[in-house]
Order: structure tokens, then sequence, then C-alpha cells
């Protein structure tokens, strides 16, 4: 795993192959060109519903921190963390600034 | 707070992945498409217009559709023919709801690759209302018309039907074609007894041949170790046989027509035979894997996945785990 702290002003988006539909409290990926079908959380579902390729990672938490009941350092933690796992699995990337 | 890609369609954590079945894999950095297969592939056929190979038309019935495959030489008609037998006739019962197949001539510079280099895979490529494809000695497309219309342009003769060449266009077609209509293609095995109809799918190499093959060998039908029809239906959810089979091959099939499933299942060797229920995104995220053709379509994604949710949501899945044994049949059998 890519190591590269994830800054709280990066912008990502959903790579142009990526599909996703929210599923049952948990959502499915597919990437269509690396022929990968993923199942990811309600947690990782809402994030992508959440990537508009302009919101900052900071804009993610500000609206995360609102839906679950967790405290805003312990989320910025956890968003970035999750974030990379996506970047990882070639399911977002990052948005030149 | 745990990851957020789950393991919990069978593979290992941290990420959930299966591969979706039949497309090739396509690398972002690899050769575009029909490059493979094609010596000029910026010739690709715009429209469906050609010269015909031949007068002959053959019409194929299956799973309540009818394909009618117009252009034929009368060397690809009987070997058409001879390939499908009884699913065969000369006309269409419903032309206007018939998919039509034109068959058309290409020179064999326009392919790459002599007979030594054949190859059975194939390149996709999608647009909003059209689907390409290209592969060993031949290149083909649908489009919506707004109806669904197919065309070959293929340099074979005597092997197109021999090669595979018809068969992989009419799996293309007909996966399209059961999509439109309601239903799924799905990269599976169909086993029926007096109680009704099992669908075990799963990629290549899951178990689908050895379970047909148990199955068989148990005195039940075997509608098809490769690929089946699944429709929701009023009275549940109902498999059809395609003409379509993988090492279990077509004369080992022995059933026909559609059946009432009785169980849906992925597929996993194991010592011990095992039923697990699986939760809805799984199971759509498993069903999406094996629904080869259409599942990396970027302008079908939306329409496949709302077929496999009413799929799930008629017929709940579930994961068999199963051993080359007879133990999987009591298992299903006493299972609710």
């Amino acid at each position: 795993m890519n190591s590269e702290r994830i800054a709280p002003t990066a912008v990502f988006r959903k790579c142009s192959d990526t599909r996703h539909r929210n599923i049952g409290g948990e959502g499915i990926v597919v990437r269509q060109r690396a022929s990968e079908v993923l199942v990811v959380t309600e947690l990782g579902a809402r994030i992508l519903d959440l990537l508009d390729g302009s919101t900052p990672v900071s804009g993610l938490v500000s609206a995360l921190v609102t839906e679950y009941d967790v405290d805003r350092a312990t989320l910025e933690g956890d968003t970035a963390g999750y974030l990379r796992e996506l970047l990882d699995a070639g399911i977002i990337e990052p948005v030149a600034a | 707070m745990p990851g957020i890609i789950l393991a919990n369609c069978g593979l290992p954590a941290p990420l959930c992945r299966a591969t979706l079945s039949f497309d090739a894999p396509m690398d972002p950095d690899s050769m575009a498409f029909g490059e493979t297969f094609l010596t000029q592939p910026d010739l690709f056929p715009a429209r469906q217009s050609g010269e015909q190979w031949g007068r002959e038309r053959v019409v194929i019935r299956f799973a309540g559709n009818e394909f009618i495959c117009e252009g034929l030489s009368p060397i690809q008609a009987d070997a058409v023919r001879a390939r499908f037998g009884d699913l065969c006739a000369d006309e269409a019962a419903e032309p206007q709801s018939a998919v039509v197949l034109h068959v058309y001539r290409a020179a064999a510079t326009d392919f790459i690759g002599g007979e030594d280099d054949w190859e059975y895979a194939f390149d996709l490529d999608y647009a909003p209302t059209a689907v390409m494809f290209a592969g060993f000695h031949f290149m083909g497309r649908l489009d919506w018309l707004p109806q669904l219309q197919a065309a070959v342009w293929t340099s074979e003769d005597r092997l197109m039907v021999a090669n595979a060449i018809f068969e992989n266009v009419l799996r293309v077609v007909a996966a399209y074609r059961l999509l439109d209509g309601g239903g799924v293609l799905l990269h599976s095995a169909a086993v029926a007894d007096d109680r009704g109809a099992y669908v075990f799918f799963g990629p290549s190499g899951a178990g689908k041949s050895t379970i047909s093959r148990l199955g068989h060998a148990t005195g039940r039908a075997v509608l098809s170790d490769d690929m089946n029809a699944l429709r929701v239906t009023p009275d549940g959810v109902m498999v059809e046989q395609l003409p379509f089979a993988g090492d279990f091959g077509h004369a080992g099939t022995s059933a026909t027509g559609s059946y009432p499933v009785r169980n849906l299942c992925t597929l996993e060797k194991g010592l011990d035979p095992q039923l697990k229920p699986l939760a809805s995104a799984p199971a759509i995220a498993a069903l999406l894997g094996c629904a080869p053709f259409v599942n990396r379509n970027p302008y079908r994604f939306d329409a496949l996945v709302a077929k496999l949710e009413a799929l799930s949501a008629s017929l709940p899945v579930q994961a068999l785990t199963f051993a080359p044994d007879n133990r999987c049949w009591e298992l299903l059998r006493h299972e609710q």
C-alpha cells in the first residue's frame, strides 16, 4: 500500500471505468477495464457517492461527520485511510489542482 | 473502524475481488480495440452493410427468442444447421421480434494471423447504442436501431462454424437479447431433477462442469454446464437451456426447455459440502462477475444490476461448497 499522506485539500474522483451501486447497506463497485467487481461497506459506498471531483477531503469529512457518530479527528484519519484503500484498488484517482 | 472493502464474497481480506467472466481483461496500457485481430482496426465497419456470403437463411430458436441468420453461403448454412440441429428452422414464427444477424464476407487480408495462431478470445468495445467486437478472422457489431440487429464480417466460409466464430457471435447476441427481454445470460451450470433446477455459477474452474458430471451420473438432467438463461417470472425464477456448452459438452446435456430454479448458488470446491446464504451485495457482485459480454458495458451497467437485483430478490443466492461426490445433492435436496 502507498503510504503517502492524503492532504485535507486533496480532491478525488471516481475513475472513468468505475461504476457503483448501493445495495442492501453495502456497495458494489465494478472496475470495468480491469474486469473486477468489489464489495465495499456502507461507508465506502457513501464516500463514493460524495466524490464529485470538486469536494476536497475536508469537505467529505464535514459531510460524513454529520452522518456518523464519530468525532472529527477520528473520521479524518479513517477517511484518509479509506481513500488510500480506494486509490490503491484503482477505484478513484486524484484530481489535479 | 474496519476497512471499507469487505471480504465477504469468498475472497481473502481486505480486498474482495472477483474477476468478471469471459470478457478478456482490458489493460489501459494494452492495445486498442481490434489491434490484436485486425490489420486496419480504424477501418472497422461503422454500420451494418457489406457483401453477403450467399442467399441462405437459417432461423435459430432458443430461450424464447428467434435469431434470423441472413446471407449465409450454402456451406455456412449447412454447418449452422448441423451445429444447432432441432433449434433451426427455415422461417421465423415472429419475424418482427426476431433478431436479424447478417453474415458478410471480409477479405482474409483484413485479419491478422494464420490458422496456427487461432484463439477464441475476442475484443469488445462499447458505445451507447452499439457493441463492437473483433476476434480471430471476424469482426461484428450489434446496433440498436432501435431494435437489436447484428452483423458479422468474416473471411471464413468452411471454418466459420467449426472454429466457433458463429457461436461466439451468437453468444454475444444472445446475452444482449436476453438482457433486453428481461433475462440474464449467466456463466453457469444448470442441473434439474423432479424438484426443479439447481443453477451453479462461477468463473472458469469453479466446478461447473464437475458438478454437471456429478448430477448427470446420478440421473439428473443437465441443461448446460456453461451458459444458461435466467428470467424472473410471476411464478419465480426460471432457467432456460441455451445451446452453449463447456467441458461437459453438448452430447451429455439431457434436458430442454425451462425449469423453475430451486437453488441459485455460487460454486466453490472444498472437502465437505456446505450451503451458506449470501448477503445482497456479495450476491449481486458474484452474479455480475458471471454475466459475460454485458458486465463490462458501461452503458448497460444500470440495466444489468437492476435485473440481477430482481433475480436476487426473487431467489436468494447461496454459496455452495462441494466435494467431488454426491453429498451436495443430499444437502440441496434437504435445504428449504
